[in-house]
C-alpha cells in the first residue's frame, strides 16, 4: 500500500510540477509581422455574407472595391478615393456614374478583373435568395415592375474596364452604394445560389486586394499574406499580418503588454493606466463618436400600441410629457457616469447627430447639467408628488414606477442600468431594472412593448436619421422611443432630397435643437473604443473607419517590450 | 447477454433522441430567432424575411424538425448560422478540448482521490484521517466557480505559474509538437483542477469508506488468516473490490462533463462544449444548438450505458438484471 | 419527546465550555454591533412596539403606517433581542446532560427513525446563525446595499477603507394624534425614509435632494468599509449581509418545493406501482439526461430572471431526486410485513401512508432536504454568477462575484468574501446531517 501512495504522489508531483517548466520562448515576432488580437473568430470570408464588423474590415484589404472611403476628420464628410475605378464622371443629372476601371488589375489567381465582375457580385448582393444583409446598398438603383431590382437596367457593362450604375435619383450615399466589394465571376459565377453560402471559397477568397489568405485555423488564428499581384494600391508592405482570436478580454491585455500582440481593441478604461506604466512602448488610440448611450423614454403608451398593432398613438402616461423627460435628465449625471464607466474616454451626449460631422454639429447646445433639485421641482410641477411618504411620486393614484429593460449579458448596460436606477430614486421614480435577452432585445422595442430601455447605437459614417425619427411608427420601426414631432418629419424630408450631404448642415443644427428641448430619450455619452497599439508597428491609421483601415501600409520597426 | 445489451442500446438511442427533440423544441419556443441579432436599420423587414427563408426559418416547425431530423439520420448535422460552417466541423474543434478537460480531471480526481483516501486509511482515525475527512468535506462543497477564481487569483495574477485562459499561447502552433504539447499541458492544469479538486475529495471519502468495508469482508480475513501478504491482499482483493463503484461514478462524471463545464470554461476561456452551446443557443443558432444536445445527450446516455454494462460485466451478481 | 437537563457542578464538559466562550465572544460582538447601530435598533425596536399599540389604541396616522415595509425591520429587532437571550442563556449554562424521554406509542415508532437523522448540534447552529444574518440584515448592515456616492474615489476600495458619510432624514409634516403618534411617525419616517450618500473623501459625497417641504435632518460621520467596495463604490459588507437573505431565502425555498415535489411523486409512484411506476422513473431518466442549461436559458429567455421563477426553475431541476428516493424507499417498504399486514387487515391506503410509510421515509426525507439545500445554494450562487440568476441591483452571493469579473486581478475581497460566506453555508448544511454510518464521520 505505501508503494502506491508514494508512486501516486510522484505522479501527482509530476503532473503539476512540469507544466511550471514550460518552455517560455515566445516566439520572436518576425520582422513585417503584425499580431493583432480579435475577440471572436469571423465566420466568412465573402462579403456577401458578411454580418460583423472585423470580417468586415478584412475582406475589404482583400476583395477590390470600385472606390475606397475616407473621413475627412476637418470637415466631418466621408470622402472617396479611386480603387479599383481609377476615374468616375457623374452623368444624366448625377443619376448614373460612369466608371473607369483600372487597367491590369488581376485576381490573385491572376485572372484579370473586369466590369462584368462588377456587374455579377451586385447581382448577388440584391438576390433575394441568398439574403446578403447589404442588400439596401441596391435601393437606389432601378426597379422593375414587381418592385424587385432590375441589375439588367441598373449596371450596364459596356465594356471590360467600364461600369455604368443607373440610379434612379442622385442622393448623398450613391458612391458608398457603389464600393463594396467585388468578387470573381470565374469562382462563383457556376455555383447554384442555394449553394453558395456553403462554398469552400467563401473560407479560401480569392481577391485582387492588398492581402491574401494565407491560413485560416477556426477559432485560433487567420494568417494574412502580402498579396504580390495587387494594384489596389499595391502589394501590402508587411509580409504578414496575423489575426489572433483570444476571447478573454484579460488574456488579451496580457499578450499585449507582454508585446505579443501588437494591436489589441475594445480595452477597457481602467487598464488603460496599467498599460501606461507596464508597457511604455504601446500607444492608445482612441476611435471615438461613432457609438453613443442612452436611456429611452418611450414617448407613448406602448401596451396600447402593441395591442392595437399601431392603430392607437396616446402619449405615455409617465413619459408622454417633455418637461417630464427634461426632469429626468436632470436628475442623471451623465458626467459623472462618464467619468465612472468609460474613465472620461468619451464625450457628453447632447444628440444623437456625433460631434463627428463638424458641419452638422450645434455647438450652441450644452448637455443639461445634473441638478436633482430641479429635476424635484420639475417634477413637482407636472403633477408628481409623494403623497404616501413611501418615497415614490405618485399623480393621479398611479406611482411613478416603471421598468427599464436592457440587453442581458452585458456588464455595461448593466452597471449604466444601476446607476441610473439609483439616481431616479433619490428624486422619488423607481425603476425595475429588467435585462431581456440578446435576441429579443430589439423587436421588443421596436414593438414598443417596453417603458424605458439602455440601449446604444453605432453611427454611420454618413447621417441617417430618419430611421430613428419619423413620427410614421408603422414604416419606421427603428424610433423605438416613438418621438413625434412635426417639425423635424419636415427637417428630415428636406434631408433627404437634398443630393450633397454638408448642405443640409442648418437642418440637422435645427434638428438637434428641437431633440434637445424635447428630450425624446435621455443621450448619455459618446463612447470612444480604445486600441492598443504597439510602437513598432508604423503607419497606422487607427480612425473611424476601422481598426484596420490602410493595414497596407503598416511596416514595422523593431520590437520593443520595455 | 448480448439481447440485454442491445435492448439497452435500444433505450439509451431513444433516450438520445428525446433529449434532443426536447433541446429542438425548446429552442423554436423561445422568441427570437438565428436572424434576430441582425436587426439594424439598414435591414428592412423583406431582407430579413429573405434572409430567414435562406436559412429555412420560415417553414412550420414540424416541417424544420423533420428535414433536421432526416438528416441527421444520414449523419450530416446541418450548418451553422452564426458560425457559417457545418456544425460537424464546428463540433470538431469544440469537442477535443472538452473531452482532454474532461478526461484530465477525471483522472486527477482518481489520482488525488486515491491518494487520500490511502493515506487516510492508513491510519485510521488518527490525524490524517480526520484531516482528510474534514478538509475533504469542505473541498467537496466548494462552488466550482469560486475554486476556478481562487484558483486563477493565486496560481495565475499572484504567483505567475501558470497561464489565467484559453488552450494555447500565441504562436505556440509555430513551436514545434513537442512544447506545443507542454504549452496545452500548462494550459490544461488549472481547468482541471478546478474541476478535479472538489470531485477528488468526494472521491476519496467515498473510497475510503469501500476500503474500510472491503477490508471487513470475509475473504479478505480468510486470505489474511491464510498468510497472504499485505501487499497481495491490498491489490488483489480489497482495493479492485472497493474501487469499482468508484469507477462507476467516475464514468457518471466523465458523461456528464461531456456536456461542457460551463463554468470552468467561462472563467477559464476555454474552448470547449460548454460555452458553444451556451452562445449557440443566445444566438439561436438551433443547428448547433442541436448538434451540441446530440453530443451531450451521447455523452450521459452513453456513460450511464456503459457504466451499467461494465457493472453487470465484471459483477455476476448482476448478471441478467441488466 | 422532553429534554431534562441536570446541572452537575462537579463535571462541565470541554464542550460546555467551549460553548460558553463562543457565545460570550458572540454577545460581546452583538453589543458592540448595537452600539454602532443604536440608531437604527433603537427606532426599530420603539417601531415595533408602538405600531400594534397604536391600532389598540385606535390613533389616527397620516400617512398610516406601512407595516409591509416595516415588517423586515420588526423581524431584525426580535431576532436582535431573541439572539440576545439565546446567547445569554449559553452563556449561563455550565454543563450540558440531555437526556430525552419518549411517551406514547406513536414516538416508538419515531424515534427509532429519528434516531437514525441525528442533528449535529455545529451544522445545525451555523445555519441558524446565518438565518440570523438574514433576519437582521437591517441591522448588521452599515447601510442599504445599494447605497452610494460619489463614485470618484469610492470604486474598489481595499477592505478596511475609511469613508465619510452624509444621513439624511426628510423631515415629513404628519398629522398626529398625541405624543405616541407622534413618536411613532418618527421613528418609522427615520427607517424608511432615511439615506446615505458616503465618499472617501469629506464634503465630497453628492448633493442632498431637498425633500417637498424642505426640511431635513441631516448627520454626519466616518466609518469603516470592513470588506471594502464594488466596481460601482457599493460597500461589499452590505451586499453580502443582504446577500444571506436572497441566498438563504431561495435556497430554503427551492428545497422545500423539491422535497415537497418530489415527495409526492415519488410516494405516488411507489404506492400505485406497475406501468405508471416505470412511466415515471423513465420519464426521470430522459429528464437527468437532459442538460439543466438549456433548461435555464429557456426560461430566462422566455420569462426574465426574477426571484420567483429562479425558485420555480430550481424546484423543476432539484424534484427528481427526491422522487427517486422516495420511491426506492417507499418501493422497499410496501415489502414489509407490517405494511402488509395492514393491507391484509383492510387499511385504507391514506391511513397506511400517514401512518407508516410517511414516518419511515421521513428521515431520508430530511437528509435528502439538507443536501439538497446545500445543492440549491450552490445553484443559486453559480446562476447568479453566470449572470442567469438573480440580477443586481438584488445582491446574491453569486452575482457579487459575477458582477466583478473583469476587476478580479485588481479587486481580489469582491472574489474571496462572498465566496468565504457561500462555503460556510453550504459546509454548515453538510455537517448538519449524521447518518449512523462511517461515510460521514464528523
Amino acid at each position: 500500500m505505501r508503494s502506491i501512495a508514494v508512486l501516486h504522489l510522484i505522479l501527482v508531483a509530476l503532473l503539476l510540477l512540469l507544466p511550471g517548466c514550460r518552455s517560455r520562448e515566445q516566439n520572436t515576432h518576425d520582422e513585417e509581422t503584425v499580431v493583432v488580437g480579435i475577440p471572436a473568430d469571423i465566420s466568412t470570408l465573402n462579403p456577401i455574407f458578411v454580418q460583423e464588423v472585423t470580417e468586415g474590415e478584412i475582406t475589404e484589404l482583400i476583395y477590390p472595391m470600385l472606390v475606397e472611403a475616407m473621413f475627412d476628420t476637418t470637415v466631418g464628410v466621408l470622402r472617396f478615393r479611386p480603387s479599383l475605378a481609377h476615374s468616375w464622371e457623374f452623368r444624366n443629372s448625377d443619376r448614373d456614374i460612369v466608371f473607369h476601371l483600372r487597367p491590369g488589375v488581376l485576381w490573385s489567381d491572376s485572372l484579370p478583373v473586369t466590369a462584368r465582375d462588377v456587374c455579377f457580385t451586385y447581382e448577388l448582393y440584391g438576390d433575394a435568395t441568398i439574403g446578403s444583409i447589404r442588400q439596401s446598398a441596391l435601393d437606389g438603383l432601378q426597379r422593375a415592375d414587381d418592385g424587385s431590382i432590375d441589375i439588367r437596367r441598373s449596371i450596364e457593362v459596356p465594356d471590360d474596364s467600364t461600369v455604368i450604375f443607373h440610379f434612379r435619383r442622385a442622393y448623398a450615399g450613391q458612391l458608398f452604394d457603389a464600393g463594396l466589394p467585388i468578387v470573381p465571376t470565374h469562382i462563383f459565377g457556376s455555383v447554384p445560389r442555394s449553394g453558395l453560402r456553403t462554398h469552400p471559397s467563401n473560407r479560401k477568397p480569392v481577391g485582387a486586394g492588398p492581402f491574401a489568405l494565407e491560413s485560416w485555423k477556426p477559432m485560433q488564428e487567420l494568417v494574412l499574406v502580402s498579396n504580390p499581384l495587387s494594384r489596389l494600391p499595391g502589394p501590402a508592405v508587411l509580409k504578414r499580418l496575423v489575426l489572433r482570436i483570444l476571447p478573454d478580454n484579460l488574456s488579451r491585455l496580457q499578450e499585449l503588454k507582454a508585446g505579443r500582440i501588437d494591436l489589441v481593441g475594445g480595452l477597457e478604461p481602467l487598464d488603460v493606466a496599467g498599460i501606461r506604466s507596464s508597457a511604455p512602448s504601446v500607444n492608445i488610440v482612441s476611435i471615438s463618436e461613432r457609438q453613443y448611450f442612452f436611456v429611452g423614454w418611450n414617448n407613448i403608451d406602448g401596451t396600447a400600441y402593441s395591442a392595437s398593432k399601431g392603430a392607437s398613438v396616446i402619449p405615455h402616461s409617465l413619459f408622454g410629457s417633455a418637461t417630464v423627460r427634461r426632469a429626468l435628465t436632470y436628475a442623471i449625471n451623465r458626467k459623472e457616469m462618464l467619468a465612472t464607466l468609460l474613465g472620461n474616454w468619451g464625450k457628453e451626449a447632447t444628440g444623437p447627430i456625433s460631434p463627428l460631422f463638424r458641419w452638422a454639429r450645434n455647438d450652441t447646445l450644452t448637455p443639461w447639467p445634473y441638478d436633482p433639485a430641479m429635476a424635484s421641482k420639475l417634477l413637482a410641477a407636472e403633477g408628481w408628488i409623494d403623497r404616501n411618504g413611501d418615497g415614490i411620486r405618485e399623480k393621479g393614484g398611479r406611482p411613478f414606477s416603471f421598468s427599464l429593460i436592457l440587453p442581458a449579458g452585458d456588464q455595461f448596460y448593466l452597471d449604466i442600468a444601476n446607476l441610473v436606477q439609483r439616481q431616479l430614486r433619490e428624486v422619488g421614480v423607481e425603476a425595475h431594472i429588467q435585462p431581456v435577452d440578446g435576441s429579443v432585445f430589439f423587436p421588443t422595442l421596436m414593438e414598443k412593448k417596453y417603458d424605458a430601455c439602455v440601449a446604444g447605437f453605432e453611427i454611420p459614417l454618413q447621417i441617417q436619421m430618419d430611421d430613428f425619427w419619423n413620427s410614421d411608427l408603422r414604416r419606421y420601426p427603428f424610433n423605438i422611443v416613438s418621438f413625434r414631432n412635426r417639425r423635424v418629419d419636415g427637417i428630415l424630408a428636406s434631408a433627404k432630397r437634398t443630393v450633397h450631404e454638408v448642405e443640409t448642415g442648418p437642418l440637422w443644427k435645427e434638428f438637434q435643437a428641437i431633440l434637445h428641448q424635447e428630450q425624446p430619450c435621455t443621450f448619455l455619452f459618446w463612447s470612444s473604443r480604445l486600441v492598443g497599439v504597439n510602437r513598432r508597428v508604423q503607419g497606422a491609421k487607427i480612425g473611424v473607419l476601422g481598426t484596420l483601415y490602410h493595414a497596407w501600409e503598416w511596416h514595422t520597426g523593431k520590437s520593443t517590450t520595455q | 447477454m448480448a439481447a440485454q445489451i442491445a435492448k439497452r442500446l435500444l433505450v439509451a438511442i431513444l433516450l438520445v433522441l428525446g433529449v434532443v427533440t426536447i433541446a429542438f423544441v425548446l429552442v423554436h419556443v423561445l422568441p427570437g430567432d438565428a436572424a434576430a441579432h441582425l436587426l439594424s436599420p439598414s435591414l428592412s423587414p423583406e431582407v430579413l424575411a429573405r434572409l430567414r427563408a435562406a436559412y429555412g426559418l420560415d417553414k412550420p416547425f414540424y416541417v424544420q424538425y423533420g428535414l433536421w431530423l432526416w438528416s441527421f439520420v444520414r449523419g450530416d448535422l446541418g450548418f451553422s448560422f452564426s458560425q457559417q460552417r457545418a456544425v460537424v466541423d464546428v463540433l470538431a474543434d469544440a469537442v477535443p478540448y472538452t473531452i482532454l478537460l474532461a478526461c484530465t480531471a477525471i483522472v486527477l480526481e482518481l489520482l488525488l482521490g486515491t491518494l487520500l483516501a490511502l493515506m487516510a486509511v492508513r491510519r485510521q482515525n488518527g490525524l490524517v484521517d480526520k484531516v482528510v475527512s474534514l478538509g475533504g468535506m469542505v473541498m467537496y462543497t466548494l462552488p466550482t466557480f469560486w475554486i476556478a477564481i481562487l484558483l486563477v487569483s493565486v496560481f495565475s495574477y499572484g504567483l505567475g505559474l501558470f497561464p489565467s485562459a484559453q488552450a494555447h499561447s500565441i504562436g505556440a502552433d509555430r513551436w514545434g509538437p513537442f512544447p506545443y504539447a507542454l504549452d496545452f499541458v500548462s494550459h490544461l492544469i488549472l481547468p482541471a483542477l478546478a474541476i478535479a479538486l472538489p470531485g477528488s475529495a468526494g472521491i476519496a471519502r467515498f473510497l475510503r469508506t469501500n476500503l474500510l468495508k472491503a477490508y471487513r469482508q470475509e475473504y479478505v480475513l480468510a486470505a489474511q488468516s491464510l498468510g497472504l501478504s499485505e501487499s497481495r491482499i491490498f491489490r488483489s482483493y480489497a482495493f479492485p473490490n472497493a474501487v469499482l463503484p468508484v469507477v462507476t461514478i467516475l464514468g457518471l462524471e466523465f458523461g456528464a462533463l461531456l456536456s461542457g463545464a460551463l463554468v470552468v470554461e467561462t472563467v477559464f476561456a476555454w474552448p470547449g462544449m460548454g460555452r458553444l452551446a451556451v452562445t449557440a443557443i443566445l444566438a439561436r443558432d438551433y443547428p448547433l444548438v442541436l448538434g451540441c444536445a446530440t453530443i451531450s445527450g451521447i455523452g450521459v446516455v452513453g456513460a450511464n450505458l456503459l457504466a451499467d454494462i461494465v457493472a453487470s460485466i465484471v459483477d455476476p451478481r448482476l448478471h441478467g438484471e441488466v | 419527546m422532553r429534554s431534562y437537563e441536570i446541572n452537575d457542578p462537579a463535571r462541565p464538559t470541554r464542550r460546555a465550555t467551549a460553548t460558553r466562550l463562543l457565545s460570550g465572544s458572540l454577545l460581546v460582538l452583538l453589543i458592540g454591533a448595537s452600539y454602532l447601530r443604536a440608531d437604527v435598533i433603537a427606532a426599530s425596536s420603539i417601531s415595533l412596539i408602538l405600531s400594534p399599540l397604536s391600532l389598540i389604541l385606535n390613533l389616527d396616522l397620516t400617512p398610516p403606517v406601512p407595516f409591509g415595509r416595516l415588517l423586515e425591520y420588526w423581524i431584525a429587532a426580535l431576532a436582535w433581542l431573541s439572539a440576545t437571550m439565546i446567547l445569554l442563556r449559553a452563556m449561563v449554562r455550565r454543563n450540558t446532560h440531555r437526556v430525552q424521554l419518549q411517551k406514547g406509542a406513536l414516538s416508538r415508532i419515531y424515534s427509532p427513525a429519528m434516531e437514525r437523522a441525528k442533528f449535529i448540534g455545529g451544522g445545525l447552529r451555523a445555519i441558524l446563525l446565518f438565518a440570523f444574518v438574514a433576519a437582521a440584515a437591517p441591522f448588521l448592515a452599515l447601510w442599504d446595499p445599494g447605497a452610494q456616492g460619489s463614485l470618484q474615489g469610492t470604486r474598489l476600495l481595499p477592505p478596511m477603507s475609511r469613508v465619510s458619510y452624509v444621513e439624511f432624514v426628510p423631515t415629513q409634516k404628519t398629522a398626529t394624534d398625541g405624543a405616541i403618534a407622534a413618536k411613532l411617525a418618527e421613528v418609522n419616517n427615520y427607517l424608511l425614509n432615511r439615506s446615505v450618500k458616503f465618499s472617501a473623501s469629506q464634503g465630497q459625497e453628492g448633493p442632498i435632494i431637498p425633500s417637498v417641504d424642505g426640511a431635513q435632518r441631516v448627520q454626519r460621520g466616518e466609518r469603516l468599509l470592513i470588506l471594502g467596495s464594488d466596481h460601482l463604490g457599493r460597500d461589499l459588507w452590505s451586499r453580502i449581509v443582504y446577500g444571506t437573505r436572497i441566498s438563504l431565502g431561495i435556497a430554503l425555498l427551492a428545497a422545500l418545493g423539491a422535497v415537497a415535489a418530489g415527495a409526492a411523486v415519488g410516494l405516488m409512484a411507489g404506492i400505485v406501482g406497475g406501468i405508471t411506476e416505470r412511466l415515471l422513473m423513465r420519464l426521470l431518466d430522459i429528464l437527468f439526461a437532459i442538460p439543466p442549461l438549456f433548461f435555464i436559458l429557456a426560461v430566462m429567455a422566455f420569462l426574465g430572471t426574477n426571484i420567483l421563477i429562479m425558485t420555480t426553475v430550481l424546484i423543476a431541476l432539484g424534484w427528481m431526486t427526491p422522487a427517486r428516493m422516495v420511491r426506492t424507499e417507499v418501493a422497499s417498504l410496501r415489502e414489509k410485513e407490517f405494511i402488509l399486514s395492514a393491507k391484509l387487515f383492510g387499511v385504507s391506503t391514506r391511513r397506511i401512508i400517514l401512518a407508516h410509510v410517511l414516518p419511515n421515509i421521513l428521515p431520508v426525507l430530511l437528509t435528502t432536504f439538507l443536501l439538497l439545500f446545500s445543492n440549491m445554494v450552490l445553484a443559486e450562487a453559480t446562476l447568479s454568477f453566470l449572470g442567469l440568476g438573480v440580477q443586481p441591483p438584488t445582491p446574491s452571493w453569486g452575482n457579487v462575484i459575477g458582477e466583478a469579473t473583469s476587476y478580479l486581478h485588481i479587486a481580489w475581497w469582491i472574489g474571496v468574501f462572498p465566496g468565504i460566506a457561500l462555503s460556510s453555508l453550504i459546509v454548515a448544511a453538510h455537517f448538519a446531517v449524521k447518518r449512523g454510518t462511517e461515510e460521514y464521520e464528523f
